[in-house]
């Protein structure tokens, strides 16, 4: 700008302010006549004024607009200005009538002279003033007076706000002044939350939580400052830079602050108290890591951040760790659909609640790291300024764990033995077992025997995807497995006695007539306190069946679908889940034959209560709640009371004293209180290859009263062996270049000499790989992380590129083998992505689980992948989903609850016109077409045989016979396979102990005392 | 008040004239209004500003110490020198945060709070303000200097008129479009 064309600008600028505001659009048009460029400059920097006002730009504040020491508000009087709070001037001032101090907040005049914006920040004032509440500031008052100005400026209006005085600094200083410890900051969102819920339980919503409006008092109370203010008092973006306020209740208000506010708030959508526990959620992070959740250099840039970035996800990555739960807890907070936060910030509050101090060294109960270290995280834990009393108990906990070495080696023995025969001891050293409750009264005293249970010849367990089971009887001599005795015969429940080793089939358990693809056979057994019936699930109704005479009855039909566990208490009450509908726990008496609601979830969130459990006394029981996996202590008297007390990632079994549990893959033994119903102490891992179902937490441990201890094994033990399956003879050769490890999913390089899997390390962490299949050359080409996931995908050529999924970001990656960093090709704001499922030509296919919980199959042009679009509402498990190599058709498992069940369909894409479902496939975990798209392949439901269907597509849709099918014993399908370019090898995994003679498909261990697992007094 | 500012005014100029009981007495004068301002001064600020009004005003009053050229006419112009000062000593500590800190977010000077409409910067760092009122003063010194009294030393209209010797009006058009101007300026979409 030349000096000569700012002074016309300024000329003009003076000219259009001496006129009244309706005036100057009209007096910059006359003035600027001509020359567009003044016009604009003016105009421009007129609307550049309106916006300075509405945002406060320096304009409201005279010195002389301070008051003055000794000013009278009605009855208090000013003593000295303290600085500035949320929304305006502050002063200590006097109330004469109580006699107390009390703090006074003046608001901003353009507040206080829009009456409209008055009248609500009245309403919303009274409105905060009616919450009592130890963590919100007291509203004694809310006033307005005209005063008289200085130098005879005239009356001034103001309106102001009396509240309590308080000592300290607001939670933005001190977290500015100190890095804040892991307990503290969860104390102090402990004390938010009860705040926040307080609040919301008054339909009462802040919309403004930030550090600046967080309060923490001298002696260390947490104040949350201005409810309901930034609604009162947010001011209304302009429809033009020339029109006069407009009145509050304007619709396009955003209100709040970029980096707390949450997305629903930036995109000016329907704002409840989800949004403040979005707001929650990024002062959390921020107190536990000191830096901001979202931040940007300006504040649309951090708007965007809120909208796109997960930075929880780099929570995991904190050193010393945090703890899991509560990694969690800032992830729910932090979700963009406030359908999948927590919906109340009472559920938030207990969560919090929920974490001992035994969570927040939790994370370092890790039996892979030395003692060494494990003692340098514990005193670090201490520096945390762990209440002494807890850390000594921990302590006491921790160090036999640690330094036992023959605590150590009971847990080597456990881990290490595959047994091959029937039973087979193996770990008689002596555990000492006095002073743990209850006597043992089985055979097997003080010694800890290991071993394995095995059907009898012939008989097969149900291997499924699904744990079923086993369930063992309380006096710990019998077992109950679902079997089959040859692939012919029906899913029957089968009685196995520990003692003589002899299984027999109960019949009349059996569901469905044999090979019909709806046998789910008799779900989730459990026994009577007697030991001498068994309960289970089958064709949607209840049963019970007596072992001695055999003789089944029908107890009720299930209210839902998928039954998810029972109990049966001493006094003839048996509690179950049964989701979808309804999400709660169910009751029944044992002879039926009609359940009642015990639990009320919250469906609406898709909450569900899962696996029950009674405790000795037979009115208390544990279950665990869906999606959070926290484990829950209710009574039958007091059913609408929900006690949280820990977190399971599976069923819970109780047993002299503990409570025994699956957490972070690893059976944990967790002391519990009977008297008070809560954990004690730190969780004890005693086991760490149980198999467990990933997305339903059913495990398939069971113990008995007397100690014994049944699973079954997961195949991370050993490892599994890589083999080759030629079709032509059936014959498997296991490639014994590559060594055993823990490989999930395979994608054949186009050399057919390398293969991209997965490996699963014993830290619990997985990357992907590339294996060389001739010489066992491994290179690692994504870091190691937990919660990580397998479903990398070659390109479509079979090259070096491949695409993988970070669960932790919910993004997808390109990288090419070699191990060079790409950028990420795609991330979803709301949808959960699933899978990566497959990578063609010109496609890349999601599966994607959306905010009411449905998993879809999605589908993206490869050159724009941001833009996925559904392809129907198809509903896949585990989400596997192929596209032919003609792009044609697409191959998918279902998993409808419907009369079908789950099976694989085929249809056509991406058009979507026809539908070929393949009878009586199952439940499918892999599928694969053939390179030339004739054949598509997929694994046998119980993972040890691979189907081949040969297709032909005609004028109408496609053609196709029966499978053909390949049964390879041993092998573990559920894991993946693939297949050569000319379809005539697979390569498979076989189960560590398949390389056995004959080997016995599934098996269980056994511990015929797992409190010898414990470590010493 | 009238009193205490001739006074002040009477002060200031035996300051001038050396006696050193009259800084003394000036001092005393004016201390509460510069902690008054320097209070209503501090309201605009927020997070990272760990200055109190009390140790502004001191660390002020011993660089208005140095001032041994200024010669002090009254007390508005001495506000409006007290305006550098603080503007000067803002700064300073801005500076000195921001390479303790090597961060610019611990130096934020707030908006008025009751800005909460999206599109506009809610906090201005107070070296982001230094320097659009450098940009400013080069393009107008006069608007530039207004702002700076306005900002720094929360000056009134009809004292920033009776320190530049023009009516109250004037600069109060002045102060709009310096307002504007600078709004301008540290808005994102500024270029």
């Amino acid at each position: 700008m030349t000096p000569e064309h700012w002074n016309k600008v300024d000329q003009v600028w003076h000219d259009v302010l001496a006129r009244p505001e309706h005036e100057r659009a009209a007096a910059i048009a006359e003035l600027c006549a001509g020359n567009d460029l003044l016009r604009r400059d003016v105009e421009s920097m007129l609307a550049h004024l309106v916006r300075a006002n509405d945002a406060g730009f320096g304009a409201t504040r005279d010195a002389s607009a301070v008051l003055e020491s000794g000013t009278h508000l009605g009855r208090f009087e000013i003593r000295a200005s303290i600085g500035a709070g949320g929304m305006g001037e502050v002063y200590r001032a006097h109330d004469s009538r109580l006699d107390r101090d009390v703090a006074i907040k003046v608001l901003p005049p353009h507040v206080a002279r829009d009456p409209d914006r008055l009248r609500r920040f009245e309403q919303e004032a009274q409105a905060a003033a009616a919450l009592n509440h130890p963590n919100i500031l007291s509203v004694h008052d809310v006033g307005s007076q005209s005063l008289q100005g200085a130098a005879g400026a005239g009356a001034t209006d103001i309106s102001f706000i009396v509240t309590e005085l308080l000592e300290g600094r607001s939670l933005r200083q001190l977290l500015i002044d100190e890095k804040l410890s892991t307990l503290r900051a969860i104390e102090l969102a402990s004390q938010l939350a009860d705040g926040l819920a307080a609040a919301h339980a008054r339909n009462i919503v802040h919309r403004d939580l930030k550090p600046e409006n967080l309060f923490i008092t001298s002696d260390g109370r947490l104040k949350i400052l201005d409810f309901g203010l930034a609604k009162a008092l947010g001011s209304p973006a302009l429809e033009s830079s020339t029109a006069p306020t407009q009145s509050t209740t304007a619709p396009h208000v955003i209100i709040g602050t970029p980096g707390y506010m949450s997305p629903e708030q930036i995109r000016d959508e329907q704002v409840d108290h989800r949004s403040d526990i979005f707001a929650f959620g990024a002062v959390l992070y921020e107190m536990l890591t000191g830096v901001r959740a979202f931040s940007g250099k300006t504040p649309l840039d951090t708007m965007s951040a809120v909208l796109r970035e997960s930075p929880a996800a780099s929570l995991r990555e904190l050193e010393p760790p945090l703890p899991v739960p509560l990694i969690r807890i800032v992830e729910r907070c932090l979700e963009k659909s406030p359908l999948e936060r927590f919906q109340s910030t009472t559920d938030l509050a207990f969560a919090l609640k929920a974490l001992t101090p035994v969570d927040l060294i939790a994370p370092q109960l890790n039996p892979a790291r030395s003692p060494r270290r494990s003692v340098a995280l514990l005193s670090r834990g201490l520096r945390w300024a762990l209440p002494a009393v807890v850390a000594i108990i921990i302590l006491v906990l921790w160090y036999p764990w640690g330094v036992s070495p023959a605590s150590h080696e009971s847990i080597a023995e456990t881990t290490g033995t595959i047994a091959t025969s029937s039973i087979a001891v193996s770990s008689p050293s002596p555990p000492d077992n006095r002073g743990l409750p209850g006597a043992p009264s089985s055979d097997s005293e003080n010694t800890n025997l290991t071993s394995t249970l095995s059907p009898p010849p012939g008989v097969e367990i149900n291997g499924g995807t699904v744990a079923y089971g086993p369930a063992i009887s309380p006096d710990g001599t019998r077992v109950v497995y679902m079997a089959r005795q040859s692939e012919a015969g029906p899913w029957q429940l089968w009685l196995h006695d520990l003692r003589s080793d002899n299984a027999r089939p109960l019949p009349g358990t059996e569901s469905l007539p044999a090979g019909n693809s709806r046998d789910r056979g008799p779900e989730l057994p459990f026994w009577s306190p007697a030991g001498d019936e068994v309960a289970f699930a089958s064709s949607h109704q209840l049963k019970r069946v007596n072992i001695d005479t055999g003789k089944v009855n029908t107890i009720c039909d299930l209210p839902g679908s998928n039954f998810q566990g029972g109990s049966w208490g001493a006094d003839g009450t048996i509690i179950f889940s049964s989701p979808p509908a309804p999400g709660g726990l169910q009751k029944v008496r044992q002879e039926g034959p009609s359940p009642v609601p015990l639990t009320k979830a919250d469906e609406q969130r898709g909450e569900r209560h899962l696996h029950p459990l009674f405790l000795p006394d037979g009115r208390h029981f544990v279950f665990q709640t869906s999606p959070e996996r926290r484990l829950v202590v209710a009574s039958l008297e007091n059913p609408e009371v929900l006690t949280p007390i820990g977190w399971a990632d599976s069923h819970v079994a109780y047993a002299r004293g503990y409570l025994l549990y699956v957490q972070s893959q690893r059976l944990m033994a967790h002391r519990f209180d009977l008297k008070t119903l809560n954990l004690v102490g730190a969780p004890i891992p005693i086991a760490d290859d149980v198999a467990t179902h990933e997305s339903t937490g059913r495990s398939t441990f069971a113990v008995s009263q007397n100690g014994r201890l049944v699973y079954r094994q997961t195949g991370r033990g050993g490892g599994g062996q890589l083999a080759w399956y030629y079709r032509s003879d059936r014959s498997v050769h296991p490639i014994q270049n590559v060594k055993p490890d823990s490989y999930i999913d395979f994608e054949l390089l186009a050399d057919e000499r390398h293969v991209l899997t997965h490996i699963h390390h014993p830290d619990d962490t997985g990357s992907v790989f590339r294996v060389g299949l001739e010489n066992d050359n491994r290179m690692q080409l994504t870091e190691g992380r937990k919660n990580h996931d397998h479903s990398a995908k070659l390109s479509p050529e079979n090259t070096d590129e491949f695409m993988w999924l970070r669960p932790d970001e919910n993004a997808v990656y390109l990288m090419p083998s070699t191990g060079e960093k790409r950028p990420k090709v795609f991330q979803h704001p709301t949808n959960v992505i699933v899978s990566l499922a497959d990578w063609s030509k010109n496609w890349l296919i999601e599966t994607m689980r959306d905010a009411k919980g449905q998993t879809d199959i999605w589908y993206a042009p490869v050159n724009d992948p941001q833009n996925p679009r559904l392809y129907e509402s198809t509903v896949a498990i585990e989400g596997e989903a192929r596209l032919s190599p003609d792009e044609r058709w697409i191959a998918y498992t279902s998993a409808s609850e419907g009369p079908d069940g789950s099976r694989v369909e085929i249809r056509s894409f991406p058009s979507n016109e026809g539908k070929w479902p393949i009878e009586n496939s199952g439940r499918v975990m892999n599928l694969r077409f053939s390179s030339d798209g004739s054949e598509l392949f997929f694994s046998q439901p119980d993972g040890q045989g691979i189907s081949a269907l040969e297709i032909k597509p005609t004028e109408h849709g496609i053609d196709f016979g029966s499978p053909q099918r390949y049964p390879i014993p041993g092998a573990n399908l559920h894991d993946g396979f693939a297949v050569t370019r000319d379809g005539q090898k697979f390569l498979v995994l076989l189960n560590p102990n398949a390389t056995a003679p004959k080997g016995p498909g599934v098996t269980y261990r056994v511990f015929s005392n797992w409190l010898g697992l414990l470590p010493r007094k | 008040m009238s009193k205490s500012r001739g006074e002040v005014t009477e002060f200031l100029q035996t300051w001038t004239a050396g006696n050193p009981e009259s800084r003394e007495r000036v001092l005393m004068l004016m201390y509460s209004e510069l902690r008054r301002r320097a209070a209503a001064h501090l309201a605009r600020e927020r997070q990272g500003q760990t200055l109190q009004p009390t140790a502004l005003v001191h660390e002020a009053y011993i660089r208005l110490m140095e001032q041994r050229e200024v010669v002090w006419q009254n007390r508005n112009q001495f506000l409006a020198v007290a305006s550098t000062m603080m503007r000067r000593i803002m700064v300073d500590r801005a500076r000195a945060r921001l390479a303790a800190k090597r961060s610019g977010q611990w130096a934020k000077l707030s908006l008025d709070d009751a800005s909460s409409i999206a599109t506009l910067p809610r906090e201005i760092d107070t070296l982001d303000l230094n320097a659009a009122l450098d940009r400013l003063a080069a393009l107008d010194a006069r608007k530039s200097r207004i702002a700076e009294m306005k900002f720094f030393g929360g000056l009134s209209l009809e004292e920033i008129g009776d320190v530049l010797q023009v009516s109250s009006k004037t600069v109060d058009r002045d102060w709009q479009a310096a307002r504007a101007l600078l709004f301008k300026m540290l808005s994102p979409t500024s270029d």
